[in-house]
């Protein structure tokens, strides 16, 4: 952890709003929830989306190759246009009082011979938090709903299938909008599949006591590169580049940072509870304040191998950032069919840990000067995402078809995942328990 | 890009689309197997992002 000297006068500070008596704001971690959730709309927001379309293609042109009568294979008609609709509702809880419930439907329709398909999406977010980065700020807590939505296209053209997508996300705090394309080549009579996506988002970002005209830009543009490649008859892999370039206001408007003299913050141990933070820090805090502009790369290699009926499923991501921040997230699945109806998930493990950002610190230090004014670290945050943790997943799921029927399956889908996350470097908790579930109904006609 | 199509197109087998009869089973898509709300939920809580599903071949049969 580099230590970062105060800078006197270097940064806008604000009274307590406990012991001053201002209305205080919810902050934190569910806050960064909905945030991040709309602001990685410029790619990981039009995941769904590409995923919906992604299905279309795979599923569509998968009756091409069935030289193993016992793998059942997607339904499919052979050709001609295909319409999917799916509902879902997932639940999020965890132990520190986040609960967000989100449900969402999908639709689309394509030609998996004529190579064309049309998606979109729509989803609800429900989020009520009194999480401890609330109830340090004297906050009982809100209740906030958030609204997002998109479609995608694709065209086959040869060997060539561009792709193009926009997502729509707003709250009443948060607007975000963002379009993309896509583009694939078949090589080597599919063998080989090199493919590239570009996208931009612009958000807007702001706070609820705020008018608009005072609300922040943030600009996210994003490049992937990648290919996927066929091993062997039964093991198919890829590899792919993201390179992800924020900029903008990219902290989060509700966060406030405690603020320690030397000696006290000294004291402050990972995990110290809101009562001793308050009763060790300054009165004074600042609004969480971050460098304008973060440079993103990833490298995710997956491999999925089929054996007579399971399917192993291997992911690994390494992750690095100009803010310091390096990461690894692997990811292992057992999809086992039991019979042709059923299709059981276990387990999934998910495995993800990271260092802290450089200018990362437990309790910043301020540097007091005479009566009005005192001295903060010009970036800093609050942002416990940004510290150095573990996370670890593991759970499993069941996909049903409950109407066996070729031209319109329904299928019933479950998923349950339980998590834990060890936060080594952080106030107010260092570790937390979730739980995180997906009912989904899907069909085709 | 250069890496990723020499890794490709010299490490793999050449198969014809009557021998991909496995690769064609749903579960071998190579996406981001994360549901929508999950991918959510994982952009939140990690530091990290990317890999999520971009325009790919799956298992090159379509």
């Amino acid at each position: 952890m580099e230590e970062q000297e105060p800078k006197v006068a270097a940064a806008a500070t604000e009274r307590d709003a406990t012991r001053q008596g201002e209305a205080s704001e919810p902050d934190n971690a569910s806050k960064g929830y909905r945030v991040c959730a709309s602001a990685s709309a410029g790619w990981a927001g039009c995941r769904s989306v590409r995923s919906i379309a992604l299905s279309l293609v795979i599923f569509n042109g998968s009756a091409l190759a069935d030289d193993k009568a016992s793998d059942p294979g997607p339904a499919t008609h052979g050709g001609g246009i295909v319409t999917k609709a799916s509902t879902e509702a997932t639940g999020y809880a965890d132990t520190d009082h986040v609960d967000i419930v989100s449900p969402s439907i999908s639709a689309s329709i394509g030609d998996g011979v004529a190579g064309w398909s049309v998606g979109g999406h729509y989803l609800v977010d429900v989020v009520s938090a009194a999480s401890v980065d609330i109830v340090s700020t004297a906050s009982k807590g809100y209740h906030e709903v958030r609204q997002g939505g998109g479609a995608d296209a694709t065209m086959k053209m040869g060997n060539l299938t561009p792709g193009i997508s926009g997502v729509l996300s707003s709250e009443p705090d948060y607007l975000s909008l963002a379009g993309g394309t896509t583009l694939s080549l078949d090589l080597m009579e599919k063998n080989v599949t090199p493919y590239l996506g570009l996208s931009y988002g612009q958000d807007k970002v702001g706070r609820t006591d705020l008018p608009r005209s005072f609300w922040r830009d943030k600009q996210t543009m994003s490049g992937q590169l990648g290919v996927t490649f066929v091993i062997d008859r039964s093991t198919i892999a890829s590899l792919q580049a993201d390179a992800i370039a924020e900029s903008g206001y990219l902290a989060k408007p509700y966060r406030y940072v405690p603020l320690f003299s030397s000696a006290a913050a000294a004291t402050i141990e990972p995990g110290a509870s809101i009562a001793q933070v308050n009763a060790t820090r300054l009165p004074e805090r600042a609004a969480e304040q971050v460098p304008d502009e973060r440079h993103r790369f990833a490298l995710t290699g997956r491999i999925a191998q089929r054996q007579d009926d399971a399917t192993l499923r291997f992911d690994e991501r390494v992750y690095a950032d100009t803010w310091g921040l390096l990461a690894s997230t692997t990811e292992f699945r057992l999809l086992a069919d039991v019979s042709r109806r059923l299709t059981i998930i276990w387990p999934h493990l998910r495995f993800h840990a990271q260092n802290s950002v450089t200018f990362w610190q437990r309790a910043y230090l301020a540097q007091l000067g005479d009566n009005t004014r005192i001295g903060v670290p010009v970036i800093r945050t609050g942002d416990r995402e940004l510290s150095e943790l573990v996370t670890g997943t593991a759970g499993g799921g069941i996909r049903f078809k409950f109407v066996d029927d070729l031209r319109q399956p329904w299928t019933l889908v479950f998923e349950v995942d339980g998590s834990y996350e060890h936060y080594f470097d952080a106030i107010y908790i260092s570790q937390r328990l979730s739980a995180f579930s997906t009912v989904a109904v899907e069909t085709q006609f | 890009m250069l890496v990723c199509l020499l890794v490709g197109t010299t490490g793999c087998a050449h198969l014809k689309p009557y021998q991909r009869g496995r690769l064609a089973h749903p579960t071998m898509l190579l996406g981001d197997m994360a549901r929508p709300g999950a991918a959510h939920v994982y952009a939140v809580r990690e530091g990290a992002v990317g890999g999520g599903a971009g325009a790919e071949g799956g298992c090159g049969c379509n």
